[in-house]
């Protein structure tokens, strides 16, 4: 099984690098995105603020990289792939491939973002580390979504109206503790919040697994 | 009534546990406090409203799971009539709230993360009848309705468990403030709050039963009417 979601991982990434275009839109996407909160803000002096931004920036841009994943494959490919694999690998592939997209767009995002706005985070490695574990919850959580409103033909607009209220709880986690990290606050005084967005990564993605299967078949 | 007094005893129980309940809530002794002072009875008809509608969202869950395991779209169709009992009772619950919260906090709504809780509870199960609504297709509807209901209940638990655990509240027994602790409250409170709360429990699934078989009624007679 796991040979084949690694196959899957690969095949998903050829699907997405053979239009370099529309994997480039994603970059693009971020730069303008901090561009206008640049302009908007001009300086952020508030290390509350920047985070808060930060966070809210990666989450738009997650969306938009994750939304296309039920996309790329046409409708025969999809038939395809619904003959030959288990749902359980084809979301869990998905989710992977998106959660190493969302880390890309993390990592693009930060530099950006420090040159732009400045960079208050202190703790710099506790910051990614949080990110890290923020990243597959919302790539996790917006996979699903996007796969129940790919139902309807309208993906990118109910994929924020269900996927938003629903990613909250990790979204305020996240942001709870990577303002800590970059206040430079000891790691030990609030692993306990990186404990829960661990655990909310495991709850999200074991949901994914069990519900899939009734939203592959069509 | 189909059943008789066997398959029904519940409402009945009910609507004695309300009838109760009710006149108590205004009548009965309550432990008078600083700031909150008699203002404390809302505690009867506030806080029930949250435990009814979560217990009948819980209600909608059990139907989707059930819907999604034998595909039947009877299960489908009680799931969306239990969620929008569910909305009443979160409505009325925002609505006593901010009642409450203008006279004791000064503002109806102020940052506070059970009311942000709320406000989420409210937009996922909105977001979930704009899904339904959406989808034409009843069989694509059942399994994408159903999985986001499931999936955004167990996150909707999650965030109620855990957000006053991350941020202090300001509701009575939170953060230090005095309410619902074990000394704070008379003890014969809690012989009024906790049959109002079955009460509006069992009221709940009452309206839900019925609106489902409102719904399914509805359904099958224009089932017979395209087929005939």
């Amino acid at each position: 099984m796991v040979s084949r979601i690694l196959y899957l991982i690969k095949y998903e990434a050829l699907l997405e690098f053979r239009n370099k275009a529309l994997t480039g839109s994603l970059f693009v996407y971020v730069i303008s995105t901090v561009f206008v909160c640049y302009r908007s803000f001009r300086s952020v002096e508030n290390a509350e603020t920047w985070n808060a931004l930060f966070w809210i920036v990666v989450l738009f841009s997650s969306t938009n990289a994750v939304l296309r994943s039920f996309q790329r494959e046409n409708k025969n490919q999809a038939l395809y792939l619904y003959q030959t694999l288990k749902p359980g690998e084809v979301i869990l592939s998905k989710i992977a491939f998106n959660y190493i997209l969302t880390l890309a767009l993390i990592g693009g995002t930060l530099p950006v973002f420090a040159l732009l706005l400045g960079n208050p985070v202190r703790d710099i490695w506790t910051f990614v580390l949080i990110a890290f574990l923020a990243a597959g919850a919302f790539s996790a959580t917006l996979t699903l979504v996007s796969a129940m409103a790919g139902k309807t033909g309208n993906a990118a607009g109910l994929t924020p109206v269900l996927g938003f209220p629903v990613i909250l709880p990790v979204l305020m986690v996240a942001i709870k503790a990577a303002g800590k990290a970059a206040a430079g606050e000891a790691f030990t005084a609030y692993w306990d919040l990186a404990v829960v967005l661990a655990a909310f990564n495991a709850v999200i993605v074991i949901l994914s697994f069990l519900l899939f299967p009734y939203l592959w078949r069509d | 009534m189909r059943g008789g007094f066997a398959a029904n005893w519940w409402k009945f129980l009910g609507v004695g546990l309300l009838l109760f309940a009710i006149p108590m809530a205004w009548l009965g002794n309550v432990s008078v406090q600083v700031i909150l002072h008699e203002t404390i009875r809302n505690l009867y008809f506030h806080v029930t409203m949250w435990f009814a509608m979560i217990a009948v969202f819980a209600g909608s869950v059990f139907y989707s799971i059930k819907a999604l395991r034998t595909g039947n779209r009877l299960h489908d169709i009680r799931a969306e009539q239990f969620a929008q009992t569910g909305m009443m009772f979160g409505f009325i619950g925002i609505t006593t709230g901010m009642m409450w919260a203008n006279y004791t906090w000064g503002a109806p709504w102020v940052d506070d993360p059970k009311l942000n809780g709320s406000a989420v509870s409210l937009l996922i199960y909105m977001a979930y009848f704009v899904l339904r609504g959406s989808l034409n297709d009843p069989i694509r509807r059942l399994r994408a309705a159903g999985a986001y209901n499931i999936f955004a209940f167990v996150m909707l638990i999650l965030l109620i468990g855990l957000m006053p655990r991350i941020n202090d509240s300001l509701h009575p027994g939170n953060g230090g403030n005095p309410g619902f602790g074990g000394y704070d409250l008379k003890n014969e409170m809690k012989w009024v709050f906790y049959p109002s709360v079955l009460g509006w429990i069992l009221i709940g699934f009452w309206i839900a039963g019925i609106k489902s078989k409102s719904a399914i009624a509805k359904y099958t007679l224009e089932e017979e009417i395209t087929e005939s």
